[in-house]
């Protein structure tokens, strides 16, 4: 059971739940799992196609560029290991929604990278900072993973004025930014500080899940101890889902909301993850793309932990690690439980939006008829009708939920989890937007 | 669960029905859920639908026997669980779909269809099996020799003649029950219960008679609280729930039918896809910013 409640922020407010933390690798600490034998790479990053740019056979270094987009902004996806390309092959990626080229690469064994890129000077300007960035091809390790390059680009053209370094962690079981703000606090404050550099905001705001005491002192501490730390501020937010996502807490700080279609940005506000301002901290010491990233392993597995591991590595190598799962009926899910997607089969690999794998108990009962409870509307945070749409979704009309506002939906999951019927209205919601995404593109 | 929660709910009004009507109210009680699960069974076969347990179309059985006097023939009752089944709900396309309570709709069926058989009123006799005949508050004057305290008390614990489930204490427990798993919104229960009170104020009748007489209870924690036939957003709820408790009170007042429950509830439920359409949630950004705030 959850219970429900508005968040109030002024004269604002939005709809909240709380949820079962189940927080249970909050103590573990970040292991690093050994190099994997092969990772598969999506051609499908920054939630648009790219075309793979090796052949089969050919050896490439840890990240060295192995797929391109038609728009030269984007930068390139890029090898996590060293080795031999095997194969490409066709993938149907559960976030993106469908069939796209994956390039298998086989492990040599040795992690060797290509020649880094000259890191900026310690007092260099915010062009050059930003140059890096785009160079390094760094990317957003929140939930969009979109190329950071480009949202710094249009934060600064938005004349923003707040920066929100988001350590909210609203969702279940997660406990990798946690263990991240508590193990590598200066690094997140030092990533930070390029951020500050570059946008030159009026105000810096860590966000941190007030669930989170240890993580919001060690914080404070990294802060303090550095030049002009008082202009970073490590502020406490209510913990409820889907508190952390970038357009609430927007609202929260802003005191405003982002109007449809809009970015926070808009409102004045850059929200970034603390992990994306950890890799930014991480690719200037090293000049490198970003090879890796922190995932929770969680749930039902003989032993949970957080892990630290190459961009592609399967998940099979995972659970491997974790001594596989515990009992039966379990599914494997990739990313947080509320907006992950069940793993297909072991093989799928870890893209840079997925936060976690999770072996959960199947729970789901058979979807049974809406019962036009309105449940659904009481949890919505982005104030939807999220029954309008399924039943428009459902009825292949839609324009009907383009009407009902279906593009404000970031997908949190509310209303599936509170359905009674056990719907699971968000799947309803994606197929919509998919298919409208298709027929737009058609035009 | 929802649903199980509420069908057990119920079992306590219908248990208080048996205490003071005895073996006329088992009969009905047993006529009106068995019809309605054969008929629920016989619907979901023709629509070519498996089989299975359906507990609404238990909760429509039982309720349509609280709201039931209890000497009406069986066969009548029959009738009215098998209309509330396959024309009110299945007809307009199953559950979640109907656009009237299938309780109340073959309540009002059965008043327009065999009104005397409707309004015949027996004096709680438990299972002695007496049928005497009593007038029920809602009809007739309210005799000198009970004072208003016995009036409420008689009310209260179900010693006045009126539906099978008028014993009103039993129907609040079971509220109460549906309040503390939040099957049921405290807003539109308790909106609805004002809304009767203060109508009834406005008038100048006795606001407490008209809160325990009748169905207005079972309203307030079922009928006007059904997810299927009420709005789907809170504030769309709260104008269906003052609206059923103004009309209740308006059709008792200057209405023909004694109890004015059946009628504002599917009035009301009538309305309900106009309010639907009308009040919605303000998706995000899209709420009007004031001018002296901006």
């Amino acid at each position: 059971m959850y219970s429900r409640f508005r968040v109030k922020i002024n004269s604002l407010s939005y709809n909240s739940i709380t949820l079962p933390g189940n927080k249970l690798t909050a103590s573990c600490p970040i292991e690093a799992i050994p190099l994997p034998e092969k990772i598969t790479v999506p051609m499908v990053c920054y939630g648009n196609e790219y075309n793979p740019i090796v052949k089969k056979g050919q050896t490439v270094l840890a990240g060295e560029g192995i797929g391109a987009s038609d728009n030269p902004v984007m930068p390139p996806v890029v090898s996590s290991i060293s080795g031999e390309v095997s194969g490409i092959i066709k993938y149907v990626d559960p976030f993106f929604g469908s069939l796209v080229s994956a390039v298998v690469i086989t492990s040599d064994g040795l992690g060797k990278t290509i020649e880094p890129e000259k890191s900026p000077a310690k007092n260099a300007s915010s062009r050059t900072l930003l140059d890096f960035i785009q160079k390094t091809g760094i990317y957003g390790l929140g939930g969009g993973g979109f190329p950071l390059y480009i949202k710094l680009l249009s934060a600064m053209n938005a004349r923003i004025n707040t920066l929100v370094i988001n350590g909210m962690e609203c969702e279940p079981y997660l406990t990798s930014d946690y263990r991240l703000m508590i193990e590598n606090a200066t690094e997140v404050i030092n990533g930070t500080r390029i951020l500050q550099k570059i946008l030159s905001p009026l105000q810096t705001i860590i966000a941190v899940n007030d669930q989170y005491p240890d993580a919001i002192t060690s914080l404070d501490r990294a802060r303090a101890s550095i030049e002009k730390g008082e202009d970073i501020t490590v502020t406490p937010f209510k913990s409820s889902y889907p508190s952390g996502a970038e357009e609430l807490l927007a609202k929260a700080i802003a005191k405003r909301e982002v109007p449809p279609g809009k970015l926070p940005q808009d409102i004045g506000v850059s929200v970034h993850s603390v992990a994306t301002v950890k890799s930014v901290n991480d690719a200037i010491m090293s000049g490198l793309p970003p090879l890796e990233r922190i995932i929770t392993a969680s749930g039902n597995l003989s032993r949970c932990s957080n892990l630290k591991v190459r961009i592609g590595t399967p998940v099979t190598d995972i659970l491997n690690f974790c001594g596989g799962t515990l009992g039966k009926n379990n599914r494997i899910i990739l990313g947080g439980p509320m907006t992950g997607r069940t793993a297909y089969n072991l093989d799928m690999p870890v893209t840079p939006t997925v936060s976690a794998v999770l072996a959960l108990k199947d729970s789901r009962t058979p979807e049974s008829e809406c019962i036009r409870c309105g449940k659904c509307i009481d949890v919505c945070p982005v104030g939807l009708s999220p029954v309008d749409i399924y039943y428009n979704s459902r009825a292949g009309k839609y324009e009907e939920c383009s009407r009902h506002g279906i593009d404000i939906c970031f997908e949190c999951g509310n209303c599936s989890y509170s359905c009674p019927s056990g719907i699971s209205l968000v799947q309803y919601i994606a197929i919509a937007k998919r298919e409208i995404k298709l027929r737009g593109s058609k035009d | 669960m929802i649903m199980l929660i509420t069908l057990i709910t119920l079992l306590l009004p219908a248990a208080g029905g048996i205490i003071r009507y005895g073996n006329n109210a088992v009969a009905i009680i047993v006529v009106t859920t068995a019809s309605a699960m054969v008929a629920g069974m016989i619907c979901q076969k023709l629509r070519g639908q498996a089989l299975s347990f359906d507990a609404s179309t238990m909760i429509t059985g039982l309720l349509l026997a609280l709201v039931l006097p209890p000497t009406l023939p069986l066969w009548m009752a029959a009738i009215g669980a098998i209309f509330a089944i396959c024309i009110i709900k299945e007809a307009f396309g199953g559950l979640g779909q109907n656009i009237f309570n299938p309780a109340v709709g073959a309540q009002a069926f059965l008043l327009a269809s065999f009104a005397g058989p409707m309004s015949r009123w027996i004096e709680p006799s438990g299972f002695s099996g007496e049928l005497i005949t009593g007038i029920n508050p809602l009809v007739g004057e309210i005799g000198a020799e009970i004072s208003r305290i016995e009036l409420y008390q008689n009310l209260l614990f179900g010693n006045a003649p009126g539906f099978i489930g008028g014993g009103t204490i039993f129907v609040i427990i079971g509220g109460l029950v549906l309040l503390v798993f939040r099957a049921v919104d405290i807003k539109t229960t308790l909106s609805y219960l004002a809304a009767v009170a203060l109508t009834s104020l406005a008038f100048g009748a006795d606001p407490i008679f008209n809160l325990l007489a009748g169905g207005v209870m079972l309203a307030a924690f079922y009928f006007a609280c059904d997810p299927v036939t009420t709005p789907l957003y809170w504030k769309g709820r709260l104008i269906f729930a003052i609206g059923a408790g103004v009309l209740t009170v308006l059709i008792r007042q200057l209405g023909n039918a004694p109890d004015g429950v059946a009628y504002a509830i599917l009035i009301m439920n009538a309305v309900t896809p106009l309010i639907d359409r009308y009040v919605k949630p303000v998706p995000m950004g899209m709420r009007k910013v004031k001018r002296n705030e901006a």
